[in-house]
């Protein structure tokens, strides 16, 4: 995730980092926990985390994919721009039947109107 | 954790001035003993005072020095226990001679004082405004507080050692009882390393004895509860005192006289206490020194010790 | 790349009821912490190795273990230094003392929290909120600074030797956390709280030992506290306790001699039991350790007499 669901991305990579999430996904369905035992079972808990960051890992990489421009900390190095006419949405994304499904919501603006970032 | 692994680091005297193995000169210190080596444990300043000129060591009095207040004035009135030990240690300066102690807990109340008044001017300021105040005189910080046990555990001590010791120890097996307030908190003792502590090991050895090792060296004796809660402080001195015991030492040796009356004066309430039996000498530093150098018994006064010394008088050959 | 050898406490109750220990070896780059060092093993080596731990950063108070028998914060604790410090390239790695161990390194340390609860460790102000801030001068709280650094990691009380000798013993960190309360001048309660720390097991319980100045990571010195709520125990009139007793001893025998009176120590403590322990009075009596009948009197006892008249606490 940090060499290729970085600040700065590709979609190339960020391609590859898909198919690798959802590879070690389907490696999780059979995850051992290596500590049998009841008394403060840290194994568990790591465990339980680890299959929780999965599923955030692949909302990450599914709505990064998906956005073709830059905005923010989404930096993508094959879209340099930001493309306020096709992109000014939320990205909101649903965890069903194991995939992630896609959806978008408008934005609200109010009193600041987006704007070039110059200095 | 305790262990025997002498890792070899140099060992420095605070004062800076390590003694003279060439004993060229005799050095001068303000003797401060504190109040127990002069009354219960008078055996402890005895021998001190025989000892010095065999260790080139001059003791000049301190008449008008307070007792250190121990851990106590501290606990009841700080400003009052900072103020007496800056006024014990600007007599020292007046007669321009650091200070030489025999005792864990002065050591410690000295040089805490002094650390805290060098640390800060505007508290030293403070305190030599209370001491005018008094009539007596302001410290400057110039001088520095050292434990016997510093001052001959460092490469020119053990030397002295090894040239004065005509008798040695004659391979006597010792417990080295460090206790607390020499070694902690090393931020204000600093002579060694506090969980690895060498100095009594060093002198034994240099002095021709063995080192029965053990674990709770460093532990503490009990004593600064002894009489408000006794239960406690005996279920303490066990530790030590059943270690020592169970490690084949023919005494234990000790730099501080309230561990000595804690291990040797309440010796038989702790096997009362704890249900069991230690019959184990205790040794102030001193006299440790002094039966290696050949120093009379007599003035060593052991038939003060509650707990009989004969099979260390045996051992040693006297 | 060094290797290391880690020679850590076992204790699996699920499996048995016997600790024991085991050696794992390490191979790992120059910077590593205990606490590193600990997860890695979990993690690559043995699933069931447990430590508590959080921030990494020394400031969560989780991870308190003993390295070498030294209680540390693993997360503070560099494995190259141990190595170097003690000529070794195994490093023992124990759970905390003076506490039962529940896995591993972890420990139960449901004593320690009652013990923290017991000094009601919260401000208690006088009164309803004011209408604005209550406003404090910086050198008042200067004051409590080093006790309000307190993470409550427990290491204090891993080699405190009260607490060996007496489980009931209160203890370094809770009693830091009182002076930061009783020392704080929004507070209205020094007196109650001088008097709830000076009972049994209390403030005049502690040994002098000074493990806890020595291990605390955080430079808490509680200690120093400690010997801080006895001033305040004096300032305040709560001195009925052996203890405080015992340090009145002391302060008459510099008024009236400038050295300590040990005739007038033992019967002054404890005024009812000390008569009663005539066998051992006697027995020190034969072994010479009857203090002279005649006081010992310092020159220029009048200073220390202005001095104890002139010099003000500040606790």
């Amino acid at each position: 995730m940090q060499e290729k669901v970085g600040v700065f991305r590709t979609g190339s990579e960020l391609s590859e980092a898909q198919a690798t999430v959802e590879r070690l996904r389907e490696k999780y369905k059979s995850v051992v926990v290596t500590d049998k035992g009841r008394t403060f079972n840290q194994s568990l808990i790591h465990t339980i985390e680890t299959g929780y960051l999965l599923d955030l890992a692949l909302t990450m990489v599914t709505g990064a994919v998906e956005r073709t421009e830059s905005r923010g900390a989404h930096s993508r190095l094959d879209y340099t721009e930001r493309d306020d006419e096709n992109w000014i949405k939320h990205t909101l994304a649903y965890l069903e039947d194991d995939q992630i499904r896609l959806d978008y919501s408008e934005v609200t603006m109010t009193k600041y109107e987006p704007q070039v970032r110059s200095y | 954790m305790a262990t025997t692994v002498d890792s070899g680091q140099a060992l420095e005297d605070p004062t800076g001035t390590a003694p003279d193995p060439q004993g060229r000169g005799l050095r001068q210190f303000a003797y401060y003993p504190g109040c127990i080596a002069e009354f219960s444990s008078k055996e402890l300043d005895k021998t001190t005072k025989a000892l010095a000129p065999m260790l080139d060591i001059e003791l000049l009095p301190l008449p008008a020095a307070t007792c250190c207040g121990a851990g106590d004035i501290a606990e009841a009135k700080p400003n009052l226990y900072l103020t007496l030990n800056v006024r014990i240690l600007s007599q020292a300066e007046e007669m321009g001679v650091d200070v030489l102690t025999i005792c864990n807990v002065c050591t410690l109340n000295l040089r805490r004082a002094n650390k805290m008044v060098r640390d800060d001017p505007r508290l030293l300021e403070k305190v030599n405004e209370e001491l005018v105040k008094a009539g007596a005189r302001p410290y400057e910080g110039t001088k520095e507080v050292t434990h016997l046990l510093w001052y001959l555990a460092t490469e020119e001590g053990l030397s002295l050692l090894e040239r004065h010791g005509p008798r040695g120890l004659n391979g006597l097996r010792v417990a080295p009882y460090y206790g607390c307030q020499l070694l902690r908190p090393s931020s204000v003792m600093g002579f060694e390393d506090p969980d690895r502590p060498q100095s009594l090991e060093r002198l034994i050895v240099a002095l021709g004895g063995e080192v029965a090792d053990y674990e709770a060296k460093s532990k503490c004796c009990g004593f600064p509860i002894i009489l408000a809660r006794t239960e406690v402080a005996l279920k303490e001195s066990h530790v030590a005192l059943s270690q020592s015991r169970d490690a084949g030492a023919d005494c234990m040796v000790t730099p501080c006289p309230l561990c000595h009356l804690a291990m040797d004066a309440y010796q038989r309430k702790a096997e009362a206490a704890n249900a069991t039996e230690y019959n184990m000498p205790v040794l102030h530093l001193p006299q440790l020194i002094g039966l290696a150098l050949g120093l009379d018994t007599e003035v060593m006064d052991f038939k003060r010790h509650l707990v009989p010394v004969d099979r260390v008088l045996e051992t040693v050959g006297v | 790349m060094p290797t290391t050898t880690l020679d850590v406490f076992r204790y699996q109750p699920d499996t048995s009821e016997t600790a024991y220990r085991q050696a794992f070896e390490l191979e790992h780059g120059d910077d590593l912490t205990l606490l590193d060092a600990i997860l890695r093993l979990q993690n690559e080596q043995d699933g069931t190795l447990a430590i508590r731990y959080s921030c990494r950063s020394s400031i969560c108070g989780s991870c308190a273990c003993k390295a070498n028998g030294k209680t540390v914060l693993a997360c503070m604790t560099q494995v190259e230094d141990v190595k170097r410090e003690y000529e070794s390239d195994t490093v023992a790695v124990d759970p905390m003392g003076n506490f039962a161990p529940l896995k591993d390194l972890i420990v139960d340390l449901d004593p320690f929290w009652e013990k923290f609860k017991s000094v009601k460790p919260y401000l208690i102000p006088d009164g309803p909120p004011p209408e604005r801030e209550r406003i404090v001068p910086k050198e008042a709280m200067q004051k409590i600074y080093k006790e309000s650094r307190c993470i409550l990691c427990a290491a204090c009380y891993s080699e405190c030797n009260s607490f060996t000798a007496d489980p009931e013993f209160v203890g370094p960190a809770a009693f830091a956390w009182g002076y930061r309360f009783a020392g704080d001048v929004r507070d209205s309660q020094r007196k109650q709280r001088a008097k709830l720390y000076s009972g049994d097991h209390g403030v005049w319980d502690c040994t002098r030992c000074m493990y806890c100045n020595e291990r605390c990571p955080k430079g808490v010195d509680p200690r120093d506290a400690i010997e801080k709520l006895g001033g305040v125990a004096f300032a305040e009139g709560v001195t009925r306790d052996k203890g405080a007793r015992h340090a009145k001893a002391f302060l008459i025998s510099m008024r009236t001699g400038g050295k300590l009176n040990e005739t007038l120590l033992v019967p002054f403590t404890d005024p009812i039991g000390a008569p009663l322990d005539t066998p051992f009075a006697l027995q020190m009596l034969r072994h010479g350790k009857a203090p002279s009948p005649i006081p010992h009197r310092i020159k220029k006892l009048n200073e220390v007499k202005a001095l104890m008249k002139n010099v003000k606490e500040t606790i």
